[in-house]
């Protein structure tokens, strides 16, 4: 099944073209590995499939995106990023929010949870998903710009997982965490891939050999090459796939 | 300075002239209480009013305005912090007073403004006078919220409104130091109130709509008179250095909630 479809996809900023007639599909319950050259346009792919790109004035969209068939621009744009997270490369707590605040307030301002106890009762339950319960349970008031970055980014996942959502766009999501922290945030999204479809924007080819079960090679702005994980590393069919994974192409 | 040139009236009777509401330097009545009520009084509600009025400006030309118009419309609000204060005094004068009269006997329905010129004149021409520059302050806090706050924001799931106030709440300390300066302004603005306030020295009344006195527009007003009488300038000086006190005091409250709220 596909979850997620952008078909003839086009953005650009001001005048600047950066996505240029895309087409990727995304199956369901699986991690695609969105990979490419810096500057090839992951990220605002991704900002495209929440619609977080209406928060750039100059960026304009154009072609369409699907989720479970139906147009994202059609779906309200709040029920939508509730259904579709994100984390980001910089991890992006709210830093003058308490660490629980963080993973509530998409909750409260959705009125997800019927009553305190339950919203409390999510909190502890998304927090412990992204291993983070035990190492803040005793300062949950502590605001979220004093934790590490690595604990900074767990929370970012918490705050994403509270939502249940359908899709987790992971962009660059240990670009800057240490290795106990990467493997941390690796072994949950392989977990997490039960329960959603994850699109995760990496520079490692080795992450991606790790733990996606497709491949998606993004160059210029256009979907170069898509293929299961282990194709798209032994046999590329596209010549620059073949360069960007065996190292030659940045 | 103060002290020195206020020591002749504390050395005849003490703190006593802050607890009295009669200013009459012919009968040797030197209170201040009334000028200190209309002080409070006025700035309270200038601010109260202001607050508002700056958060509505900051935040619509951040978030409405195309980026083109923004430091225009920044420029022009910020400009009229800068006009010389008597221009507001005469517009308050000739303008908002007798408007404000209208308008609140028509709503009343009865003379319960009896006068143009008045303490609520006078609180909302300060209103008006001190939201340029809370607004300065914070729209210059607000533009600062980075972009990944506000995806962060955008990204659970939050409308325009929620946003708005959760970027407020992130510059919570511009918000504070947009307060304090302007409740500063406020309390030490001393021309324009003066010419609308109505010059009230003689009785205590926490009525807005009837004519008052603030400690600075009591020392502007009065500062021509006070020489022929001897405990008149050194009243004056008592009553300028409580403003001068009330001041240091914002000051450092501003100081220190500022630095608590620092992003
Ligand atoms: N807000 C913006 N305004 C103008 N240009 C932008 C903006 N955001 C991105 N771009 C441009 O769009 C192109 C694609 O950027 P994008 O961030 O999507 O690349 P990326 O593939 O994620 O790169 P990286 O691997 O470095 O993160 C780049 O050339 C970038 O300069
Ligand atoms: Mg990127």
């Amino acid at each position: 099944m596909t979850k997620l479809e952008a078909k003839n996809l086009q953005v650009s900023f001001g005048n600047v073209a950066v996505i240029t007639g895309l087409n990727l599909s995304i199956p369901e319950g699986s991690i695609t590995a969105l990979m490419g050259p810096s500057g090839s346009g992951k990220s605002t792919l991704l900002r495209v499939f929440n619609r977080l790109i209406e928060l750039y004035p100059e960026a304009h969209v154009g072609g369409y995106v699907y989720l479970d068939g139906q147009d994202i621009f059609e779906i309200d744009v709040i029920e939508l990023r509730r259904r579709v997270q994100m984390i980001f490369q910089i991890p992006n707590p709210i830093p003058n929010l308490s660490i629980f605040e963080n993973v509530a307030l998409g909750l409260k301002l959705n009125r997800l949870a019927k009553n305190r106890k339950e919203l409390y009762q999510r909190v502890k339950t998304a927090l412990e998903k992204a291993q983070l319960w035990d190492e803040v349970k005793d300062r949950l008031n502590a605001p979220a710009g004093k934790l590490s970055g690595g604990q900074q980014q767990r929370l970012c996942v918490a705050r994403s997982l509270a939502f249940e959502p359908e899709v987790l766009l992971a962009d660059e999501p240990t670009a800057n965490l240490d290795p106990e922290n990467t493997a941390k945030i690796e072994a949950l999204l392989l977990d997490l891939k039960k329960e959603m479809t994850i699109v995760l924007v990496t520079h490692f080819p080795q992450q991606a050999a790790r733990i996606s079960d497709y491949v998606a090679f993004l160059y210029k702005g256009q979907i170069v090459e898509r293929g299961p994980t282990k194709d798209i590393f032994t046999k590329p069919r596209h010549e620059l796939t073949e360069k960007y994974v065996t190292g030659r192409l940045y | 300075m103060f002290f020195i040139k206020a020591y002749p009236i504390f050395a005849r009777e003490g703190f006593a002239m802050f607890l009295q509401t009669e200013w009459d330097p012919g009968a040797q009545k030197y209170g201040v209480l009334q000028a200190l009520v209309g002080t409070m009084l006025t700035s309270v509600v200038a601010i109260a009013l202001a607050m508002p009025m700056a958060i509505g400006v900051a935040v619509t030309i951040n978030e409405v305005l195309p980026s083109r118009l923004r430091t225009i419309f920044g420029s022009l609000v910020d400009l009229t912090a800068t006009m010389p204060t008597v221009l507001f005094g005469l517009w308050g004068f000739y303008v908002l007073g007798p408007f404000l009269q209208n308008a609140v006997n028509t709503l009343a329905g009865g003379a319960v403004m009896t006068s143009p010129s008045t303490l609520f004149t006078a609180s909302v021409l300060l209103a008006i006078m001190v939201t340029p520059y809370a607004a300065a302050v914070i729209r210059e806090g607000y533009a600062l919220v980075p972009k990944a706050v506000e995806e962060a924001i955008y990204g659970v799931g939050a409308t325009r409104l929620e946003a708005v106030l959760l970027k407020l709440r992130y510059v919570i300390s511009y918000v504070l130091g947009g307060f304090f300066l302007a409740l500063g302004r406020a309390m030490g603005e001393t021309v324009a109130v003066a010419m609308v306030v109505g010059g009230n020295y003689a009785h205590l009344t926490t009525n807005l709509f009837q004519s008052g006195i603030t400690i600075s527009s009591l020392i502007a007003l009065q500062f021509g008179n006070a020489r022929f009488y001897t405990y008149a300038e050194p009243a004056l000086f008592a009553a300028a250095l409580l403003l001068a006190i009330f001041g240091i005091a914002i000051n450092t409250a501003a100081i220190y909630l500022i630095q608590k709220w620092q992003p």
